[in-house]
């Protein structure tokens, strides 16, 4: 969990995917421009979970207030990267990313290497002076709070391209003969599951065109057992399970599949 | 019956040549027992269940 009075500029606290999901559940128009934000927030080295939470304070991720005209990250006054001042005044600027750009400016070079103040606490009393209205105590409760909640979400969180990473890791330094191994073991799976619980189902596989049902049978449980094993990628009792689960699984999918199309086609 | 102890024992064979099959087989094990223990459950349960005339 994050420090009560965080590093501005540390190691992010939250993964990109979690900051992409925030922007889009919060129906950021910010959204679109994700990928140059985190790229952003990379260069700088700035807490992309830190930035997300003023983004928040400031204007509920871009949708409320000023910011939803002027694309300003941190409701700044001026920045280098501006193209044009309202009367309040606040900085305007044509992309999201460029707002960003110089918060990460401002906090980076004029408070933390000028000044030496590099902490959320620190910072707050001059970014959000009580003199303009502001409370810089409950403004870095929020964002350390925000952060936080996030940081806990994080667990539950399952992006679909996480999934993909994660099985893309499990084939990591993995040799043919492994592979094979895998194939052996998916297959031994299959052949429990068949055995386990079997109630006169044939050897070779056979499709039932009027009941789009279909069996897999032994010999395709088993091979069906060994595909699964070796895709999965991981070792040991990981690819046996995927030798239960996958031939059972497959012929509830090729049924739902072949239904679908049969009622499309009626 | 005779193929289940056939698959456990070439399981827990093919343990002399990977490690990891030692894992494998003792997860086969659990599977079969699991399976046999809850059909035996579900039989025991049909057989004294009241018989409608």
């Amino acid at each position: 969990m994050i420090d009560d009075n965080p590093l501005i500029f540390a190691p992010h606290s939250i993964t990109a995917a979690t900051f992409r999901r925030v922007l889009r559940s919060a129906r950021s128009p910010a959204f679109v421009e994700t990928d140059a934000l985190l790229a952003a927030l990379d260069d700088w080295g700035a807490d992309r979970a830190i930035a997300l939470a003023f983004f928040a304070k400031e204007s509920s991720f871009g949708t409320r207030g000023v910011a939803v005209r002027t694309r300003n990250w941190g409701n700044l006054r001026r920045g280098r990267r501006m193209i044009a001042q309202t009367p309040h005044p606040f900085a305007v600027y044509a992309r999201w990313t460029d707002g960003l750009n110089d918060w990460c400016e401002l906090l980076k070079e004029h408070y933390c290497k000028r000044r030496g103040l590099c902490r959320l606490r620190q910072i707050l009393p001059r970014y959000a002076p009580s003199s303009d209205g502001n409370n810089p105590e409950r403004y870095a409760d929020f964002v350390v709070a925000l952060v936080r909640r996030w940081q806990r979400e994080r667990s539950n969180e399952m992006d679909i391209i996480e999934i993909f990473r994660l099985l893309a890791a499990g084939h990591n330094g993995l040799t043919a003969v492994d592979y094979v191994w895998n194939a052996v073991f998916g297959a031994i799976g299959a052949a429990t599951a068949y055995l386990a619980d079997n109630e006169g189902e044939v050897i070779l596989p056979r499709y039932d065109a009027e009941q789009h049902s279909v069996e897999l049978g032994a010999l395709g449980r088993v091979l069906v057992g060994a595909g699964a094993g070796t895709l999965v990628g991981y070792s040991g009792y990981v690819p046996f399970i995927a030798g239960v689960v996958a031939p059972t699984l497959l012929p509830a999918l090729i049924d739902k599949i072949a239904g679908f199309v049969e009622r499309r086609r009626k | 019956m005779k193929l289940d102890i056939l698959l456990l024992v070439s399981a827990f064979a093919l343990a002399f040549v990977h490690p990891d099959a030692a894992q494998v087989a003792t997860t086969a094990v659990l599977v079969l027992l699991m399976v046999r223990i809850e059909r035996g459950r579900r039989a025991r349960k049909k057989k004294s269940a009241p018989v409608a005339h």
